[in-house]
């Protein structure tokens, strides 16, 4: 290589790492911010902004969900499998929500510990696999179920899934 | 020895009137499989693969989904190592082809963002979050749109390449951010499923038809790239004696 | 012959996107290269001085 080029390499190197540490002291710092949701254990924490609309994060427990006859409203609680946060809605429910489905509820918590939601998105995880082999496994909704550890539930998964 | 011959061949196709004759040659053979891989994977994709458990048909999206997503990540990166033998070589051949990588990147990255967004609506129920994932996917397609604008912009096509090289590989940082944001933050869009180290979270009777697609789109890029340098090739060199040559020996074809 | 779908809309509006995208890839190309060939054609043209007007 010619001194000329080697100069060339320098510069382009720099550019690279220096923009690339910039950007990662950026986002290191604006952490908090880039969350799409916070848990059910943040918010009993007290750990979130007051006043301010969030997204809560977490699972539809099992047996929580009970829906207004007579109108859109369902109530139902948010889990991360410690805490729970109960959450009432008045709208159209992804096709996906069910218990045991990852949801976030955007919306804002109530004085009285009540998350009021305008918005309720379902989240559904990374593993695809026909019906048949669901039904073998013998797992509901997203197959997760609470006191279920989450590398336990994917390690099931995937042994199906060889 | 064989690190000789690549570089004679590296340097072989630096030469305008090679490169001409090669993705002359070379073209044709990578649409074809193309096609054939396109035809195998879509087939596999609506007619073999089961439903998903949870997602029912709709989950089918995902073999155009992912694999333009995969592309266009890896377009950028195929860019950026160009861009940088360009800034650092001068090799003109790679300054053409950097370029021409953008439009076809922005073109998976525009199906990624539309696919993902109708196979939101049913199963998330949005069309658009601004998630990590989802804004970080946006800012590639306005990082490639960028690309093709500063290019175009200058009338010296070469200083225009050598600006727009800059900026490919300031972006580069993004495709980083693209990549783990799954991992770094909480998101709406679900983690990693396939995984090269380490077992895929995908049952292996929905595997085929994304291999197939990924493959696809793989030889499409490469077909595309080969196809819109050639085209910008010989814009540039016009009046160049090669292409005079050409065009009084064979007729215009 | 045409399977159906749940989602059916979702699944083919999502694959339509994809072929008319790549469809304009393949396309764009040809055409940019059918026009600059005509120019660089009627440039020699004029250069051998074989050149009809057409508007003559």
């Amino acid at each position: 290589m010619t001194p000329t080029r080697k100069k060339r390499l320098a510069v382009v190197s720099l550019l690279v790492l220096g923009v690339g540490s910039a950007t990662a002291i950026a986002l290191v710092a604006l952490n908090d911010n880039i969350r799409f949701s916070i848990g059910p254990s943040e918010i009993i924490a007290g750990d979130f902004p007051e006043g301010r609309q969030l997204r809560l994060g977490g699972l539809v427990a099992a047996g929580s969900v009970s829906r207004d006859p007579s109108s859109l409203a369902v109530s139902f609680q948010v889990t991360d499998c410690i805490h729970e946060v109960p959450v009432t809605f008045n709208g159209i429910l992804p096709d996906l929500f069910r218990e045991g489905q990852g949801v976030i509820a955007h919306g804002m918590l109530n004085a009285d510990g009540v998350f009021h939601a305008h918005e309720v998105l379902a989240r559904h995880d990374e593993t695809y696999m026909p019906p048949e082999v669901e039904r073998a496994m013998a797992l509901a909704g997203s197959g997760l179920v609470c006191g279920e550890p989450l590398e336990d539930h994917l390690a099931t998964v995937r042994g199906q899934n060889r | 020895m064989i690190w000789k011959t690549i570089k004679v061949g590296f340097h072989r196709l630096g030469s305008p009137a090679s490169f001409y004759r090669f993705s002359t040659l070379v073209s044709p053979w990578l649409w074809a499989g193309f096609a054939l891989c396109t035809a195998i994977g879509i087939y596999y994709a609506l007619y073999v693969v089961p439903p998903d458990y949870q997602q029912s048909d709709s989950f089918r999206i995902l073999y155009v989904h992912v694999p333009s997503a995969w592309q266009a990540m890896a377009g950028y990166v195929v860019m950026s190592i160009l861009a940088a033998i360009a800034l650092i070589w001068r090799i003109r051949m790679t300054e053409i082809m950097a370029m021409m990588c953008a439009p076809i990147g922005a073109a998976f990255t525009a199906i990624c963002l539309a696919t993902g967004s109708i196979w939101g609506r049913p199963m998330w129920g949005t069309w658009w979050e601004w998630d990590a994932r989802l804004t970080s996917m946006l800012v590639l397609l306005f990082i490639y749109l960028g690309i093709m604008g500063l290019y175009a912009a200058f009338d010296d096509r070469r200083k225009g390449a050598r600006v727009a090289c800059i900026l490919i590989l300031v972006g580069l940082v993004n495709i980083p951010i693209i990549h783990f944001s799954v991992e770094w933050w909480t998101t709406l869009h679900q983690g990693k499923t396939i995984r090269i180290f380490g077992e895929s979270s995908m049952h292996y009777s929905m595997m085929p038809p994304l291999i197939w697609m990924t493959i696809a789109v793989k030889l499409m890029f490469g077909a595309a790239l080969l196809d819109r340098s050639r085209n910008e090739l010989l814009t540039q060199d016009r009046r160049k004696g090669w292409v005079q040559k050409k065009l009084k020996s064979q007729g215009v074809s | 012959m045409i399977p159906e779908f749940e989602y059916a809309i979702y699944v083919w509006s999502s694959y339509g996107i994809f072929a008319v995208v790549i469809a304009w890839q393949i396309v764009q190309p040809v055409l940019y290269r059918r026009r600059l060939m005509a120019e660089l054609r009627e440039e020699l043209a004029l250069q051998s001085g074989d050149y009809n007007d057409p508007n003559s």
